[in-house]
């Protein structure tokens, strides 16, 4: 092990000292290049990060997971590339992580959780990460984490016409279209996705024969379709905004190798339609905004050697007021009225289940003096007819040097997150009498930001963190012959994460290096013998680096991932070995007036290492992905 | 400098000491395992659904020991997902993996593989109906596949139009349960390889034993959502008529795991604790033989020579249970940890 993360930080500098060899400062800026700090501090007392958008970039025609995975120190745990893919923050489960579209949750009501395969990587321009107690921030339920993707609008006077296709290893093919038009008042954004792949990889089988034996994957084909439309309309000081997102994905669900599986036998197709309008109004100081929602999603599962076809159909309904007033000269507060509404309709409850969460927050920040500041959420939840115990989080922020953008910055919250309506209502087994699970966190966190020059900007941040997840739902074998969730687990998470970002820029041209590290132990604490030991599937050591460049027309990034091993078995007798990836991205533009060209190859897993996120779920070698795009824009 | 090339050498010395051909799964020699060719209980842990985590152990009464992991340890590959059952068949044992779809075929007291029969839908419990043929059940196919014995593959099926669980043969009758949401008993002809009779029975048959009075005893647990009574059935194995029905006081009781003493007059059962009833009896126990006292009792055995029962508690179904030795009185001897999911419990006779 130590050998390994020895190699991995041996190898980054490596990189980085290849790489700057080769630029010289007359390197012309490529249009990924456009904003983002590798390691940004965008909420006072909380520690956040946000992807850097050329990271975004390289994965246009993948998915959320792959922009996580390779560029956060999170754990992305994915079954294969028609797989499901979740999150787990600081050793948290993936229901525990909170995924956020425009600051509404878009987790399955049913599961408590949302798959990021299914997020076209083009349908993301910004993504906000808050660990632990700074999830309160932006919305309740993430005991982990919260995860914010976002879409912009671009208030120019201009209209563009972006055409993305590419065709990749194992069978697959994609594109990507996205249509602006409107001016400085009004906006327009199209965006389409298609992709389809066979994702018959090669792997070696050591499990099922005598000898290992390489094995093609089967069943793990994936259609995939994708359009998000979105108006914005800019008053004098207002902004209204209307998007619809439709998403339609069929895929066949390969089985572990040790299970022999028909071609089409297992299959899932998910079907979503999301809508918002919302209306923020500014004020001379502070605002208010006002949001209504609906998101349609639909599930079909089939497994023909069981015989199952379930159907599932939810429509959640979102009503959300926030008010933003100062009061006073130092303070600034926040209201926020949120009212969500699930309605499930399945044969798996039995027929039609409902729920109301109401949600009152109010949030504010007092200045105290000119460096310092302290920070407060409360939050009131009422599931139903029930109050639940009140959130709460406290946060001080310290910048220790008069406007130099470093701060010191600690918190405590209790966070509390309601039980699936599939722990709620799962026939048989759900068990209506579970109360929320709840967590305690506190970090401290110190973010040092420096500006030598105006070309340089280096910025780190180092982050300690501690606490605790109670009366967690755990499905167990109940009196009867299936199993029932029960409030009974609860978990224990330290550990630390460490960042360093480098970003230079002179003319014309831009160098961006990032660095994350993050070890992390989570302990099962209702062990009765005791031992405390690391939960399945929590890596405790992860680390990702990147570099992204330019050199006149051609643009390079290189980056690295290394996740630590993890235990498959809860007496931490049985582990997955780490893994690390790499990947390349190069590519070469041409612009000739209004038109511009971009060929773009992509390189994943460059060692073709052979590896497991999830035990005997093979995941591809090496691969790569030839793409052109094509972008016409005009003023 | 002395020390650091002593630090070196033995640097080297420990790298290639632990990359010694011996450590390396499926290199060992016959002597290490002696322990198979004794009276013993081979225990099948079925591990983790889709977890690939199921595994063999072998307690063996000489030392009193519980040795697991024993096919990965000695053929270098897992078992495969949710081993179910294990019979022994002259000195071959047959090792049911249901999700996987085969049956792992390894000698007697080497556990080394000599074949697999692969391709099969869904297997639970297999049966020797004759030398060369085996029947083996199947929860999601409607068929009863028969093995060559010889071949180690499918020679033919048996159409019986509903999935099966446990199976067992009395003369010259072969009785299948039929548990997934059924409710039946089918008979069938082990020379003709056809189903000459069914018999209706409580909801989901989930165990049988034979007494030593050749009656045929169905454990039936109800169903899984406590729709109906659980119900222990006698049957008639020369008329395939129903004598008695014991049915259980609650839907909630959800009774599994009916076993028999090697003298063919007392039953055992699950239900919560362990149950235990002589066949004579007017009514079913109303008292446990062992109290669940916080176990998640799971499968149970007799052991045939011994008279000892053998039980296993699966604690959470996630981390690795228990194996339980327990006299005729009812008290736990010896425990030892097993598997995860340890499970179906199976005598391991010695070939006289």
């Amino acid at each position: 092990m130590r050998y390994k993360i020895y190699s991995v930080v041996v190898l980054i500098p490596t990189f980085l000292v290849g790489q700057a060899q080769d630029i010289s400062d007359t390197l012309s800026i490529n249009e990924i290049f456009v904003s983002g700090n590798p390691v940004s501090s965008v909420v006072n007392g909380y520690r956040s990060t946000s992807v850097d958008t050329s990271a975004i970039k390289d994965h246009s025609l993948g998915d959320l997971s792959g922009i996580i995975a390779e560029n956060t120190p999170l754990f992305v745990k994915n079954y294969g590339p028609s797989g499901a893919a979740t999150i787990s923050f600081r050793g948290a489960g993936a229901s525990h992580t909170q995924l956020m579209w425009n600051d509404l949750s878009i987790n399955s009501p049913m599961l408590g959780q949302a798959d990021l395969s299914l997020i076209p990587g083009g349908f993301v321009d910004e993504i906000d990460l808050f660990s632990g107690g700074a999830s309160m921030v932006a919305g309740s339920g993430g005991l982990g984490g919260l995860l914010n993707i976002k879409t912009k609008p671009y208030w120019e006077n201009e209209e563009s016409l972006l055409i993305n296709a590419g065709v990749g290893s194992f069978g697959r093919y994609t594109g990507l279209v996205k249509f602006r038009a409107g001016g400085k008042k009004f906006q327009s954004a199209t965006r389409l996705f298609g992709n389809s792949a066979i994702n018959d990889f090669p792997f070696l089988n050591t499990t099922g024969y005598a000898e290992p034996v390489t094995e093609y994957r089967k069943n793990s084909e994936i259609l995939q379709s994708s359009l998000m439309q979105e108006f914005y309309l800019r008053g004098k000081k207002s902004i209204t905004t209307a998007s619809a997102w439709y998403s339609y994905s069929d895929r066949n669900l390969p089985s572990n190798i040790l299970v022999p599986q028909e071609n089409g036998s297992e299959n899932q197709v998910d079907n979503s339609f999301r809508s918002v309008i919302s209306h923020n109004h500014y004020l001379m100081k502070g605002g208010f905004e006002t949001t209504f929602a609906w998101f349609n999603e639909y599930l079909r599962y089939i497994n023909n050697s069981t015989s199952m076809d379930s159907r599932n159909r939810s429509n959640t309904l979102f009503l959300k007021e926030v008010l933003q007033v100062p009061a006073g000269k130092k303070l600034d507060l926040k209201l926020m009225l949120l009212d969500e509404i699930n309605m499930v309709n399945t044969v798996n409850y039995g027929g039609f289940r409902s729920r109301n969460l109401l949600t009152l927050s109010a949030s504010g920040r007092r200045e105290l003096g000119e460096r310092m500041g302290v920070v407060f959420i409360l939050r009131e939840m009422l599931v139903d007819d029930k109050f639940i115990s009140p959130d709460y989080s406290a946060a001080f922020d310290f910048e220790l040097v008069k406007n130099s953008g470093s701060f010191l910055k600690m918190n405590f919250s209790r966070n509390s997150k309601v039980p699936t309506m599939n722990d709620l209502f799962w026939s048989p087994g759900g068990n209506t009498g579970l109360t929320n699970e709840y967590s305690y966190t506190g970090e401290l966190s110190l973010n040092m930001l420096k500006k030598p020059d105006d070309h340089n900007e280096i910025s780190s941040d180092f982050t300690v963190y501690s606490g605790r997840i109670s009366d967690m739902i755990q499905w167990i074998p109940s009196d009867m012959s299936y199993w029932s969730p029960v409030n009974i687990a609860s978990v224990g998470s330290t550990g630390f994460e460490a960042g360093f970002g480098y970003n230079y820029l002179i003319n014309k041209t831009i160098v961006k290096v990032s660095l994350n590290y993050s070890f992390n132990r989570t302990r099962n604490l209702s062990d009765q013998e005791g031992k405390n030991l690391q939960l399945i599937y929590v890596p405790e050591n992860q680390f990702n680096g990147s570099i992204r460049a330019g050199i006149r027309n051609i643009s390079f990034g290189m980056t690295g991932s290394y996740t630590g091993k993890r235990y498959t078995t809860s007496d931490n007798t049985d582990y997955l070995p780490g893994y690390l990836l790499l990947a390349l991205n190069t590519g070469y533009c041409i612009k000739a007036g209004s038109n511009r060209f971009d060929i773009n190859f992509r390189a994943e897993n460059l060692l073709d290492k052979q590896y497991e996120v999830i035990a005997f779920y093979p995941m591809p070698g090496r691969s790569f992905i030839l793409s052109v795009t094509y972008k016409f824009s005009k003023r | 400098m002395k020390s650091s090339h002593f630090n070196i050498l033995l640097l080297v010395v420990l790298l290639l000491s632990s990359c010694s051909p011996d450590d390396e799964p499926g290199n060992y020699s016959d002597n290490e395992y002696s322990y198979l060719s004794t009276d013993g209980v081979f225990l099948v842990n079925e591990g983790n659904f889709m977890s690939g985590n199921g595994s063999l152990s072998f307690y063996s009464f000489n030392s009193d020991t519980l040795y697991n992991d024993l096919f990965e340890e000695i053929n270098g590959r897992p078992l495969g997902d949710i081993p179910n059952s294990l019979t022994l068949i002259g000195n071959m044992v047959f090792i049911v993996v249901n999700n996987s779809g085969k049956i792992e075929v390894t000698e007697r007291t080497t556990l080394r593989s000599t074949g697999t029969v692969r391709e099969l839908n869904s297997p639970r419990n297999l049966i020797a109906v004759d030398q060369n043929r085996a029947y083996i059940t199947s929860m999601w196919s409607e068929k009863i596949a028969i093995i060559d014995l010889k071949k180690f593959s499918v020679s033919g099926f048996i159409d019986i139009r509903r999935s099966s669980e446990a199976i067992t043969m009395v003369g010259n009758k072969v009785f299948v349960s039929c548990w997934a949401s059924g409710d039946e008993i089918i008979v069938i002809d082990p020379v003709a390889n056809k189903v000459t009779d069914s018999i209706k029975v409580g909801k989901e048959p989930e165990s049988m034993v034979v007494d030593k009075n050749q009656k045929l005893w169905v454990l039936c647990s109800g169903g899984y959502s406590g729709q109906y009574y659980p119900e222990l059935v006698t049957i008639n194995s020369i008329t395939n008529k129903i004598e008695r029905i014991y049915q259980f006081p609650s839907k909630i009781n959800s009774p599994s795991s009916l076993c028999i003493n090697s003298t063919g007059d007392t039953i055992y059962y699950i239900d919560s604790g362990l149950k235990r009833m002589s066949i004579y009896a007017d009514g079913l126990p109303t008292t446990y033989f062992v109290p669940p006292s916080g176990r998640m009792f799971y499968k149970m055995t007799v052991d045939w020579r011994t008279g000892w029962i053998f039980a296993t508690n699966a604690l959470d179904f996630q981390k690795k249970g228990y194996l339980l030795k327990i006299n005729n009185a009812g008290v736990v001897t010896d425990s030892a940890m097993a598997g995860i999911i340890p499970a179906s419990v199976f005598s391991n006779k010695i070939l006289q």
